[in-house]
Order: structure tokens, then sequence, then C-alpha cells
């Protein structure tokens, strides 16, 4: 179930009711219950799977810290259970291929609670973290329904915790998360619904649009996947916060970075620092004697595995291995970017830097969506400023409502992430006079409710 | 968000204060929401949450869903076997009229949809087809636009009853309470509510009252009545919306390629199993604009040469404005003359 469905509502509302009525220690089982309903609900089969990982993940902690007590080799466990986990990832992630089935279907939420299980037992190795021994708690922290889908990757020194002492949120967190889960709304329905299906057109018959639509297209879709992926993290963090959960921030108004390094500080957050300290990290400490090579081949490892982790296909990891490209050249040219910041000025490089990170995401975000390598080549050869019959297409078929209610959505988000990037707008928010307060949550609450577009179920970032 | 007041973790607090809170403001808040719902129940002004036997309302309703639910409401005891499928330009063709040139004991309802998608024709005839009709006879009106539309419109105006699109029947719904939600429609229709009359320039009202025959969904045009009491002055009346025509010849660009040609394989693909007798015709735009002749060969290609028939272009029938009752819309008056030249052309 997505969260934009009515069963996803009555799930959620009966398990926020009976979360907040029962004793402390019933809560861990009404969340279990929800998350084991939630999953089980899109296919019995993802449970299973999700419950099996998670059991197998529960295990091998313990045996690899009781390993260490007691000096065996808990290096050969340790190994062992990685490997058959990315091994397990890596057969569903190809089982379509491998087989030739079609109909195999990846197991919805497995690349994100694979991560988290690898994270957490690299963790217990790495002696940064005690074995959880509470199955029941481990279990939330692994199977937890609001980020079970995608993400964010939780690491276990920020959720255990909170999963072992659950509580009630305070009054403040839970209309903290509630107006989260409004403005995930606003960027899902009102955003990204809205110009999804023209810019999926656009992809889908990139034989016969003109060049300017495709310009457009590729200009358009990286806001599409923002406001999509953020509209979701927002959604998931909003509803933790009000069973008095915090999960870790996804995004920090990413299209404000001036570098790629920069702009995968504050994209998908919880993947990128996932790759930075689990595979960059050990990489770059093992290839340090090739100097500044070595940094540039685990950066260009990092990225590409980053690329892959999104799905099978070179589609993927020619979207890394760009990533990774460009982080590496940006590395190699600060000496040049700095003096040319020096002559320009600092405001105008920063604004060109934005521009300039911002097309790079855009081109390579080209390989990201579309079918084949060819057929991206294709598309990024056939942008030009050609129309076929007249300057409207540049709308790509979108009509004069859409582009109102999609455009205004899209200022309000710009305007929105620039606030929170002066300070949470939230807490100053909370500072104003109730009439206000009421005033603004009307007005977002029935531009939603009039201009969302509903009947999407699905978030782009689902099918990984 | 590191700020923000931390979790109550206090055995002496309340727990359940904060919920109690939340909800009794989530509660008050929603109000106002509840409020219009249940207005929007009550009245069901796009009559889409109930079913009627007269689906006439001071309010502009969903085209396919009347269509639909007229054939519902009679395919117990009618025997609908033919067709009249495409654009509002179906509203020059009287099922009356044209059950003239079937056989005897065919009865034909009109399914339309205004500015109708072939996507939309085609899950017609396949709905028609799950439903276990008996499709004798379809008699397709469509222009380049139509034929140009693959997709889906979206809408309420435009969007297909869930048992047709096999969409949820809860995102159907939600676009009609959006659509009524929508300030434009909902201060008018509140306005409509307290006075009880349809005011000029409210939107998505409709102030002509009957408009379709609740047996067949043939329309009741308000303009025929405006004819018959202007005379010529309605035309004269109305050069706005009469445009000139110079008389040259103007082809339009092309309209099928090869999404637009899957949804005619579709279309054709049931109309085969049901051995249908078909045929399409290409309205006579008053602009006079013709049809372009690749997107006709194609056509004739699916559907039989002999089964397509286009009246786009300067010819006897675009010539005379008589025949309109605006650039958009021919008269009946002319759709009894395409009706005789296509049967008796056989």
């Amino acid at each position: 179930m997505s969260f934009i469905s009515l069963e996803f509502v009555l799930l959620f509302l009966l398990c926020f009711i009976l979360y907040h009525l029962v004793s402390d220690k019933g809560r861990k089982y009404v969340l279990i219950a929800a998350s084991g309903v939630f999953i089980g609900y899109f296919n019995p089969i993802f449970l299973v799977t999700a419950l099996v990982v998670s059991l197998f993940t529960y295990g091998v902690a313990i045996l690899v810290e009781q390993a260490r007590e007691k000096k065996r080799d808990f290096r050969l466990i340790y190994w062992g259970s990685i490997s058959c986990l990315v091994l397990c990832w890596i057969g569903f992630r190809y089982a379509n291929r491998l087989t030739g089935d079609s109909g195999f279907i990846f197991p919805l939420g497995m690349s994100f609670y694979t991560f988290q299980a690898i994270g957490y037992l690299t963790e217990v190795y790495w002696e940064e973290e005690k074995a959880e021994r509470n199955l029941i708690d481990f279990l939330l922290y692994m199977l937890l329904f609001m980020k079970f889908l995608s993400g964010p990757i939780e690491r276990s020194a920020d959720l255990l915790p909170q999963v072992r002492r659950l509580s009630p949120a305070s009054y403040s967190m839970m209309t903290y998360g509630m107006r989260l889960i409004v403005i995930g709304l606003v960027k899902k329905l009102v955003l990204a619904d809205h110009i999804a299906p023209y810019i999926d057109g656009v992809f889908s018959s990139m034989h016969t649009v003109s060049g300017v639509q495709l310009l457009m297209a590729c200009l358009l879709y990286p806001i599409e996947l923002y406001a999509d992926f953020s509209g979701y993290t927002d959604m998931a963090i909003g509803t933790g916060m009000l069973f008095g959960l915090k999960l870790s921030p996804n995004f920090a108004h990413p299209f404000a970075a001036q570098t790629t390094a920069e702009f995968w500080r504050r994209w998908h957050i919880s993947l990128s620092s996932w790759v930075r300290d689990y595979i960059f990290f050990p990489l770059s400490s093992v290839t340090r004697r090739w100097g500044q090579w070595g940094v540039a081949a685990s950066l260009m490892v990092t990225f590409v595995a980053l690329g892959i982790w999104h799905g099978a296909g070179w589609t993927f990891a020619v979207y890394g291995f760009i990533q990774g490209l460009v982080i590496v050249w940006e590395l190699r040219t600060e000496k040049i970017r700095n003096k040319v910041r020096k002559r320009i000025g600092k405001r105008l490089f920063a604004t060109l830097s934005v521009i300039r990170t911002y097309l790079i995401f855009a081109v390579s975000l080209v390989f990201f969506k579309a079918q084949s390598v060819s057929d991206a080549f294709y598309f990024l050869r056939s942008i030009s400023f050609q129309t076929h019959a007249s300057w409207k297409e540049i709308n790509i078929g979108m009509s004069d409502h859409i582009c109102i209610v999609a455009g205004s959505a899209l200022l309000l988000i710009l305007l929105y992430d620039y606030f929170m990037s002066k300070g949470d707008l939230h807490l100053r928010f909370e500072k104003q006079s109730a009439l206000i307060r009421w005033t603004v949550y009307y007005l977002i609450v029935f531009a939603v409710f009039a201009y969302g577009k509903f009947g999407t179920e699905n978030f782009i970032y689902l099918q990984f | 968000m590191e700020k923000i007041p931390e979790t109550i973790t206090g055995a002496n607090i309340r727990k359940r204060s904060a919920f109690s809170r939340i909800v009794r403001k989530s509660v008050l808040f929603a109000i106002p929401f509840w409020a219009l719902i249940a207005l929007y129940i009550y009245d069901d002004p796009f009559m889409v949450l109930r079913k009627y036997d007269l689906y006439d309302s001071d309010v502009m309703l969903n085209e396919h869903h009347v269509g639909w639910q007229i054939y519902r409401n009679h395919c117990d005891s009618v025997h609908f076997n033919s067709f009249i499928l495409g654009n509002s330009c179906t509203m020059a063709f009287r099922c009356a009229e044209w059950e003239k040139y079937l056989d005897s004991g065919d009865r034909a309802i009109r399914l339309f949809g205004n500015g109708e998608s072939m996507k939309a024709i085609s899950l017609k005839l396949r709905a028609l087809d799950n439903e276990g009709a008996e499709i004798k006879n379809v008699l397709m009106i469509l222009d380049r636009t139509s034929l140009s539309r693959f997709s889906l419109l979206n809408g309420y105006g435009n969007i297909l009853p869930a048992a047709i699109s096999g969409e949820s029947p809860f995102a159907v719904q939600m676009e009609f309470i959006q659509a009524f939600a929508m300030p434009d429609f909902l201060f008018p229709y509140l306005k409509y509510r307290i006075t009880g009359s349809v005011e000029p320039g409210m939107k998505r009202m409709n102030p002509y009252g009957r408009i379709r025959d609740s047996r067949n969904n043939d329309s009741f045009n308000p303009r025929d009545k405006m004819i018959e009491q202007e005379g010529e002055a309605y035309w004269e009346n109305r050069k706005k919306e009469f445009p000139e025509r110079d008389g040259t010849v103007v082809v339009e660009e092309p309209a099928i390629f090869h999404n637009q040609r899957m949804v005619l394989d579709d279309i054709m693909e049931v109309l085969h199993r049901h051995n249908t007798s078909v045929r399409v015709i290409i309205s006579p735009d008053y602009n006079q604009k013709e049809l372009h002749p690749d997107d006709r060969e194609i056509l004739q290609g699916i559907f039989g040469k002999e089964n397509v028939y286009d009246f786009s272009g300067i010819n006897e029938f675009t010539e005379d404005y008589h025949n309109y009752y605006e650039s958009g819309h021919y008269r009946p008056l002319l759709g009894n003359k395409l009706l005789e030249r296509i049967y008796k052309h056989q």
C-alpha cells in the first residue's frame, strides 16, 4: 500500500490511535503489526523476504560479537554474511535477467533494508555498536513501515535507541510531523504527479518529439524526481514524528549546491553518507598509497556502486560514473575555479555554479531515466531549440492550468527550501498567532485537496 | 529539526494529553472539509454517487458517465447493439435517424465524450465487450483532434467511469470532489444553492434545462430553439462564431503516429471480433481544413476503404454555414445528409 492510498490512511489511523492507547510494552507490538500488514499487503512474499533478511542479520550480528568475545575468527562470519546479503540482493535484482522470467518481482524496499542490514553488521564488526539482543527492537529497526519502502536508510546508532524506548511524541513533535506530511503531499501531488505524465510522455516518444521538448523534459526531470522523492521522505519523516521517532533527513535543499560533491551531501543523504562510510572510506584507506589517483579511483568505484544500487542495467552504472567523474574533475580543478571566482566575483560565480551543477545532474538523469544507454545518447544528441510546429511545444503538452499549478507549487517549494536553509521555518512558524497559522494551514490543505493529482499511488523510488 | 522538543519520556507526564490534544484540534480543523464533503454527498451535483433515472441537471455533467449510466439503466430492457461513438459532433446524429439505415430491431445509443480521445473510444468498446454487449454497428464521429489523442484526458468533464477505464473508483470520485471544491465552481454553486437559479457566467453550470434524451442520450441542443426563433438572424447576430473562410485549401498536419496507430488497432480488434459493421466519419469542419491524406490512408487501411468517409475540407457540406451551430459543431440537418450519403453510397 502506498502512502497516498485509502488503505494506508486507515492503517495509519488505526495504528496511531492504538499506539497512544496501549501500554508502553504494547506500542512495539502495534508498530510491528502495522509494519507487517503494510509490507505483506503488497505481497506476502515481500514480508517473508524482509523477515528472512532481518532474522539473518540479527543472528549474524550476535554471532560476530560472540566470536569476537571468544577470540574466534569473527571476520569470516562477517565477510560471509555480507557476501550472503549482497549476493541475495544481486540475485533478486538480476533475477529477471538470469532466469529470463520477466514476471519475477524485485521485493519492495529490499535495496533499502539490505543496505541498512549491511551498515548495522559493519558497525557491530567495527565495534561501534553492540549487537541488538531484543528481537522485537531489531525487527522494528529493520521493518518500520514509514521508512520501509524508500528509506531513509537508517543507521543503527540513530534509530535503535529510539526504538528501544518507544514513547508517545510531544504535541509540538506531532504538529511538526503533520506539517511535514502536508509539505510532502504538496511536493508529490501538486508538483511531481502533475508534471510526471508529460515528462514520461517525452521520454517514451523521444524519437518523434521535437528538440525543444527533449530539452524541457531533461530540465524538468530533476524537479519531478526531487518533488517525488523528497515528498515521500517528508511524509515518512512526518509519520515517524507522529510516533515519536526522528528519522534521518534525506534532502537539504540540493538545488542550492554549487558543486556536484556538495550536491551529493544534500541529495539522498542517507544513501550518499552510507556509500561514503561503508565504501568510500574503507576503499580510500586501502588506496591511500596511490595518492590522488587512489582518491579518484575510490570515488569512481563508490559512485558507480551508488548508481548500480538503483537497478540492474548499464544506464544506472553510467549515471553513477558521470557523478564520480564530475566530482574527480571538481577536485582536480579546484584551484582554477578559485581563480575564476576571484575574477568574476563570488555572487556571479555562485549563481553560475548552481546552474552548472543542476545542468550536470539533469544530463546524468537522462541515463537514470532512459531505457538503454543508446536511448540516453540519442536523447542527449537530439536536444535542441528546434520545434516541430510552434514554440508552444515548450510546455511538453501540459495545459496552462497544469503549468500554473505546478509552477506555483515549484515556486513555493523552492521558497520553503530557501527559508529552511536559513533556519527551521517550522519552529519560527509555531511562534506566529493561531489565526495566521490556521489560515496558512487551511490554504495549503485546500490547495492539496483542490489541486492535487490523486490516483497515482506510485513513487519513483519504489522501484529501487 | 534538531531543536524540536524530544519525545515524552518522563513517567509523570500525562502521556495521552498530547494525543487527545492533536485529535481534538485535527477534528476541529477538518470541520469545514467535512461540511464540504457532506454537502457534496447530499447534493451529488455531478450525479456520480447515486443512480438516477433521468440525467438532467443544472450542473454540466460528465458525458462519459451519463452515457454509460443511460446504457446501464436500459440495457436490460432495450437490446442496444448499435453505438454512436466519438466527440461532441455526435450531437448531429440522432439515434432514431441512424436506426432507419440499420436492420429492423437494431437499437442505437450515443456514448460520446467532449473532445473524445481514441483511447476513450477503445476503452468504451472494451467495456461493452466485457459487459457482453453485442456490438453490431458502430458509427464513429472523429476529427483530427480526436485522432491525435492516444491517451485519456483528465479533469472531471473528461474522466471515464471506473467501470470503463479500470481505474480505482476512489481516484475517479476524487476528481469529481476536487472539481466541486474548485473555487470557480464552488462559490457560484453555493450561490445557486441559495437562490435556486443559474445565472449567466456561472462556470460549469447548465442554464438550458433538459439537453439530452434519457433513453438513448440523443442531444437536445438549446441552439435549435434559438435558430427556430431567430431564423436567418441567428447567423447574422453571431458572426464572431463564424470566422471568414477564404476558400484556400489547407491540409492539416498528420495526426496518426505509432501510439495512435496502436489504439486504432485495439479498436479494430474488438470490432473484428464482433464482426461489427463500422462507419468512420471525419466531421465536415467549418474551417474547411482537410485531414492529412496519410491519416486518411491509415484509417482506410485499418477500417476498410469503404467504411471511412472523410467530409473535411472544402465541399458541399462545409460550404453552407446554415449547417452549423457555431464553427465547432454542426446540426442534425447536416448529420442526416451525411448518413444519407454514407448509406446511399453502399
